[in-house]
């Protein structure tokens, strides 16, 4: 395994890790309360940006076996890691666009949209950029196994 | 266009050198060894520049070792 490989399979833990545990804790104290609930909306930011630093740290990482002067990034990681990327582009660019007609259609009668949904947007873009990226290198390696 | 196919003989090269590792071989073009996987199971089609290195090892042309099928 590349350690290319071991960062997307890194990120794709962080990825589903974040989402269980934002769905838990909106779960557990109701997406509703969510404009009164000042502990539900630290508990979110805590995990959207704690998810952030721990995946921005993974980027960072790199590991070498003792001993080794093997080349840890080559010419095949950076082709899977641009045709991953433009996966990302395209995953993020549609939640924005499922998020936009669905919040459209559902609160179209009231002219207007619940703010918890500005960080359920903001949430669900970080999370799906996360897993579509990781899941396009471990597809892109499959294919070029 | 017609899809093309680029076919190798770096495992052929490999056994011809005393049994060169994929490993080795890795180490001294300067990529990963499942880069050098891919390349010899025809997954992955190196770049210009990489293909001459691997050349460069084995001490060959570049078309002694990829051959261009239409």
């Amino acid at each position: 395994m590349t350690p290319l490989q071991k960062r997307a399979w890194l990120g794709l833990g962080v990825g589903v890790g974040m989402s269980l545990a934002i769905l838990a804790v909106f779960i557990a104290r109701g997406v509703t309360s969510f404009d009164d609930d000042l502990v539900l909306r630290a508990i979110a930011y805590v995990l959207c940006v704690g998810g952030l630093l721990v995946y921005g740290v993974t980027l960072r990482i790199k590991r070498r076996k003792p001993g080794r002067s093997e080349v840890l990034i080559d010419e095949r990681d950076k082709e899977i890691v641009r045709k991953a990327t433009m996966a990302q582009l395209w995953a993020v660019l549609l939640s924005l666009f499922i998020w936009a007609i669905a919040l459209t259609e559902v609160y179209w009668g009231q002219k207007s949209i619940p703010i918890v949904f500005v960080y359920l947007i903001a949430i669900s873009g970080l999370i799906v950029s996360i897993l579509a990226q990781a899941i396009g290198i471990l597809i892109g390696y499959r294919r070029m196994r | 266009m017609p899809k093309a196919e680029i076919s190798n003989r770096i495992r052929r090269l490999r056994f011809d050198r005393g049994e060169m590792t994929q490993e080795e071989l890795a180490n001294r073009v300067g990529c990963t060894r499942q880069t050098i996987i891919a390349v010899e199971a025809g997954k992955y089609v190196p770049s210009l520049s990489l293909a001459f290195r691997i050349a460069g090892v084995f001490g060959v042309p570049v078309e002694e070792v990829f051959q261009y099928k239409e």
